[in-house]
């Protein structure tokens, strides 16, 4: 009784949890839509929900993240005014990727050393590989220019953005 | 059964995943925004309210791009506005050359001038129409405003144009007021010179002259200039008499030759008589 009152604890917190990480995708959706171009370099913007699927995936393990991404990912279509699905997909993908670094109990670890930016590098440059494979369909750009030029600085962008949220959990920890 | 929810429940992460990508792809095929119409409007409402919220937070890269854009834009309306400039200006020279094309009684060919060339005060122009063309030799040339020079040298293609403002042209002139003839004369400057012209006569600033019948190289009533400046010279029985020409010849780019050559044979008679008279210049 004991174990069961301690488990459903877990899950509540668990959904706590979710629902907070939900508000903030939301609010970074918003944000990313609206005023991330202030910070705009070459029409090249830092992908903030990446950085945080990445987080959530490192501490919350593979499956919850999953259903998050593609969450996320859907909401940041409807916010956007892209194709509907797009981000659904990419999101979903970098969120399984992500997931594949997970480790239990080993979050903080994964989170507070710089292999929290390279584990978001890596993701970011899955993402893009797929995004602008459907980004370019309707047009003749060079996929492989498109890709050495917005996708490798916009996930090298991301990458620099994802050191804010290691330093907080430095500082946190400390 | 057991086998199937074993498998399910090892590979749980991997079917979701294919699942999610599976729905994904399907809103994706779909492309239909038509059934959230609505909410795109709430959002973009709403995102337009977010950045109208911060629109104050000064953007220095989007501001240097839009300056850059701006002043790239200035340039290029610059170079239109001279192009469309310039394009007014020949509009109008062609015009008046297509105008003047019409009025004119003598076959008249068009030609371009591709090149000036100054060679010790004697000044030239070469013409894009040669032989092929029907240009010859001895032939006039004219713009709309007036005399500029005379056929020298041919090719196929191309012409040499003698200007008057040449020192070995000598143009048989006469005042379109009072019928007086002189010859036309450059000794340098902008001007031209009228000779011959005694103390006694009638010469008034911005008299017309024009090719007289007397010349034996040009057509006569071609205008060549306006009287600019009337000089007595004390010492001399004739006036000193300035002719500022009708052409340009500081803008000379489109030309006509006149299909008019001289009479051959009161050239050739011309010709014999000078000769005869030098020859009994020697005699004596």
């Amino acid at each position: 009784m004991k174990v069961l009152y301690g488990t459903e604890r877990r899950r509540q917190k668990v959904t706590v949890r979710f629902l907070y990480y939900t508000i903030t995708a939301l609010l970074i959706s918003i944000l990313q839509v609206s005023v991330l171009e202030f910070i705009a370099v070459s029409s090249i913007t830092p992908d903030l929900l990446i950085i945080l699927i990445v987080w959530i995936a490192l501490i919350e393990g593979r499956l919850g993240i999953l259903f998050a991404g593609f969450a996320y990912g859907l909401i940041f279509d409807l916010l956007s005014n892209d194709l509907i699905g797009m981000n659904a997909l990419t999101k979903t993908i970098v969120a399984f990727a992500a997931g594949l670094f997970y480790k239990e109990g080993k979050s903080d670890m994964l989170i507070s050393t710089f292999r929290f930016p390279l584990i978001v590098f890596l993701c970011s440059l899955i993402h893009n590989l797929i995004y602008f494979l459907f980004y370019i369909q309707p047009s003749d750009i060079s996929y492989l220019n498109m890709m050495a030029i917005n996708g490798l600085a916009s996930s090298l962008y991301t990458s620099v953005f994802a050191i804010f949220p290691m330093f907080m959990r430095v500082f946190r920890n400390r | 059964m057991e086998k199937l929810i074993n498998f399910i429940t090892q590979f749980k992460e991997l079917i979701i995943f294919l699942a999610l990508v599976i729905i994904s792809l399907s809103l994706i095929s779909m492309d239909d925004v038509s059934r959230i119409g609505g909410f795109r409007t709430v959002v973009i409402g709403t995102v337009g309210w977010f950045q109208r919220l911060f629109a104050w937070i000064p953007n220095p890269g989007a501001l240097e791009a839009e300056n850059r854009a701006i002043r790239e834009l200035n340039i290029q309306l610059s170079e239109e506005v001279m192009r469309m400039r310039e394009a007014l200006l020949e509009n109008q020279r062609l015009r008046s050359l297509l105008l003047f094309k019409e009025k004119y009684p003598n076959e008249l060919i068009i030609a371009e001038v591709i090149g000036k060339s100054t060679v010790q005060l004697r000044n030239y122009i070469t013409i894009d129409k040669g032989k092929e063309a029907d240009v010859d030799f001895g032939m006039s040339v004219r713009t709309d405003a007036g005399l500029i020079g005379v056929v020298i040298g041919l090719t196929d293609n191309y012409s040499l144009v003698e200007l008057i403002l040449n020192r070995n042209v000598k143009v048989a002139c006469k005042f379109q007021r009072t019928g007086y003839n002189g010859i036309v004369v450059w000794e340098g400057g902008e001007n031209l010179l009228v000779k011959n012209i005694p103390e006694s006569f009638d010469v008034a600033i911005d008299d017309i002259i024009e090719t007289s019948d007397f010349s034996n190289r040009f057509p006569n009533n071609i205008p060549i200039g306006k009287v600019a400046k009337v000089e007595t010279d004390p010492g001399s029985l004739f006036k000193r008499i300035e002719v500022k020409p009708f052409a340009n010849f500081n803008t000379l780019d489109q030309v006509f030759v006149v299909k008019y050559i001289p009479d051959k044979e009161r050239i050739q008679l011309i010709k014999e008589s000078e000769e005869r008279l030098k020859n009994r210049q020697t005699v004596r």
